[in-house]
């Protein structure tokens, strides 16, 4: 399965559709998110009133903030196990956008915390100091690549770094669970169902699904873009060889 | 017609805000980073083109 994905051909005919239906469908997606998030839901008392509206922008930011590094940490396997150059690539131009909805994260968390909580940021919380860490894995992960002389050497580098960097994702999620955090336990995924009143979880998973939609077509534009640059530098190589 | 929010509304449009602008950024980013490559590309395919031509 692996083997059919990784041809780079087959990955430009398959994403010349697929992103352009992702970005339309992640608009609508999220334009109705935004509505029933600003305009139609009640706002909930018991969290503090309308702030809790941040939630349907800050919690699919986390979510896809894990995801996406958990997605990164799977490419580089496969690239690391199979050397699948297609993996490599997915997994390079997943780092910038996952470093992105990291910062929303994070920015976001720090908005609602201080009407909330009554501060931006707390240094001693596991949850707010691990997602901080994976903002980190993001940057360093860039700037490893960005530092090694050939290709081969900055995927290497960067896979391993990635596989490590995984470890973080499950503290984040259990962080809650396992240490003292300012962050309510978890409200959605729990092994008894969700908790979260269906009013705000429906437009909280409808954002989630749309952010995740325009993040894969952003992954699929920017792994197009990297595709045509490894090509045209194949090209300018033969040339300067004169092959 | 914007919502009328509590006394928190300032947070919630700053979140909104900042929301727009790094998604907004990186779509832009993205667009431009993807743009570049494609002309790169034809640019350099073109050049072959004519060499072959003579």
């Amino acid at each position: 399965m692996f083997s059919w994905f990784a041809n780079p051909h087959r990955f430009l005919m398959l994403s010349s559709w697929l992103a352009p239906l992702f970005y339309a469908t992640a608009a609508l997606l999220i334009a109705w998110g935004l509505w029933q998030g600003l305009w139609v839901v009640p706002k909930d008392d018991y969290q503090g009133g309308d702030i809790m509206r941040v939630m349907f922008i800050h919690v699919p930011a986390a979510w896809l903030a894990m995801a996406s590094y958990l997605g990164m940490a799977v490419m580089s396997f496969v690239w690391f196990i199979w050397r699948h150059e297609v993996a490599d690539i997915a997994a390079k131009a997943i780092a910038p956008l996952g470093a992105t909805w990291t910062a929303l994260c994070l920015v976001t968390g720090a908005i609602w915390g201080k009407p909330t909580w009554g501060t931006w940021w707390q240094w001693d919380d596991a949850r707010m100091m691990s997602v901080l860490f994976m903002f980190f894995l993001f940057l360093g992960y860039m700037a490893l690549r960005a530092a090694m002389d050939t290709r081969q050497k900055a995927a290497r580098a960067g896979a391993i770094l990635a596989m490590v960097g995984a470890l973080n994702v499950p503290l984040i999620k259990f962080s809650v669970d396992l240490f003292t955090s300012l962050h309510q336990d978890a409200s959605v995924i729990t092994p008894e169902g969700p908790k979260m009143a269906a009013v705000y979880l429906w437009p909280l998973l409808i954002s989630s699904l749309g952010h995740s939609l325009l993040f894969a077509a952003l992954v699929m534009t920017l792994m197009r873009a990297e595709i045509w640059t490894r090509r045209a530098a194949q090209i300018r190589a033969r040339l300067m060889t004169g092959d | 017609m914007l919502p009328d929010f509590d006394s928190n509304a300032a947070f919630i449009w700053a979140s909104y805000s900042v929301g727009l602008l790094l998604i907004g950024g990186a779509m832009v980013s993205v667009m431009m980073k993807a743009r570049a490559a494609k002309m790169q590309l034809i640019r350099i395919e073109a050049r072959i083109r004519d060499q072959k031509r003579g």
